[in-house]
């Protein structure tokens, strides 16, 4: 399946807090379930909006959970 | 060339031409789609399978499969009765029809809103691509009942005025149909294109 060129350390981050459950991620940062799955495996790009909501949660930057792997162009 | 002009079949010739563009216009997207889409391995396969609903989908289903048996149950009625000429003159079954059309119209309605209600940032891209499929779904089904018009009256060189409310109501239901399919259809598209 299509990888976006922005992945991530949510998984990780959700277990060092207490095994959060995506279903509580989701809801504290005002999206589906199913938006962290795919988010988690790398196959949806978050808007800046919810990149920043994810990374307050995990009291981290957005650099600290979001990294960049596409070619520069 | 004797007789008036044959107007029905301009319109019929339009019609023709106009689903053929619209096979063109899909085959060419639907090529480019494909072209840019990178195949899906069997464990990415399973994966997909393995996701929950968002309750935009899981309305669009329903909503999809209102309209679906909406289409086929008003069909068959239809054709149990004796066609639009019964229709046209049988009160009962006029007020029958328009209630049926009306109650699954209000429950399509409602259905959008629920599912709307809890959209996501994700689930709003999704909902931008359905007013193009209702948009194809509605000049399909104009290009159908011109072709079945045209067809059907060729030799009065007339349409009977019961038509133009089963041509308004049978794209009514294509147009809120089409917008549950729209949304099904964004979010496989969004999966094949790796945004969600």
């Amino acid at each position: 399946m299509a990888k976006a060129e922005i992945q991530n350390e949510i998984r990780r981050l959700r277990f060092e807090f207490g095994e959060m459950t995506q279903a509580d991620l989701a809801k504290r940062v005002g999206c589906s379930r199913q938006t962290i799955v795919l988010l988690e495996q790398g196959r949806y790009a978050p808007s800046l909006a919810l990149a920043f909501r994810i990374a307050r949660v995990f009291d981290q930057t957005v650099d600290g959970v979001f990294r960049y792997e596409g070619e520069m162009k | 060339m004797n007789g008036p002009f044959p107007w029905i079949l301009v319109a019929f010739a339009a019609g023709l031409i106009g689903l053929i563009g619209m096979i063109v216009v899909g085959a060419f997207v639907l090529t480019r789609l494909r072209a840019e889409a990178v195949p899906l391995s069997p464990e990415d396969r399973a994966e997909w399978r393995r996701e929950p609903l968002t309750p935009l989908q899981k309305w669009s289903w329903a909503g999809l499969a209102l309209g679906l048996a909406e289409a086929v149950g008003l069909y068959s009625f239809f054709a149990a009765k004796g066609g639009a000429a019964v229709y046209w003159e049988d009160d009962a079954m006029r007020l029958q029809v328009v209630g049926i059309f009306l109650s699954v119209q209000i429950l399509q309605t409602l259905m959008m809103a629920l599912g709307s209600r809890s959209a996501d940032e994700r689930d709003q891209r999704v909902l931008r691509l359905a007013p193009q499929v209702q948009a194809v779904g509605l000049l399909l089904g104009l290009a159908g009942w011109n072709v079945y018009l045209g067809q059907s009256f060729h030799e009065e060189g007339a349409v009977p005025m019961v038509y133009t409310y089963l041509t308004f109501g049978s794209l009514l239901i294509v147009y809120m149909t089409g917008w549950f399919a729209g949304v099904l259809l964004g979010y496989r598209l969004g999966r094949i294109h790796g945004q969600g």
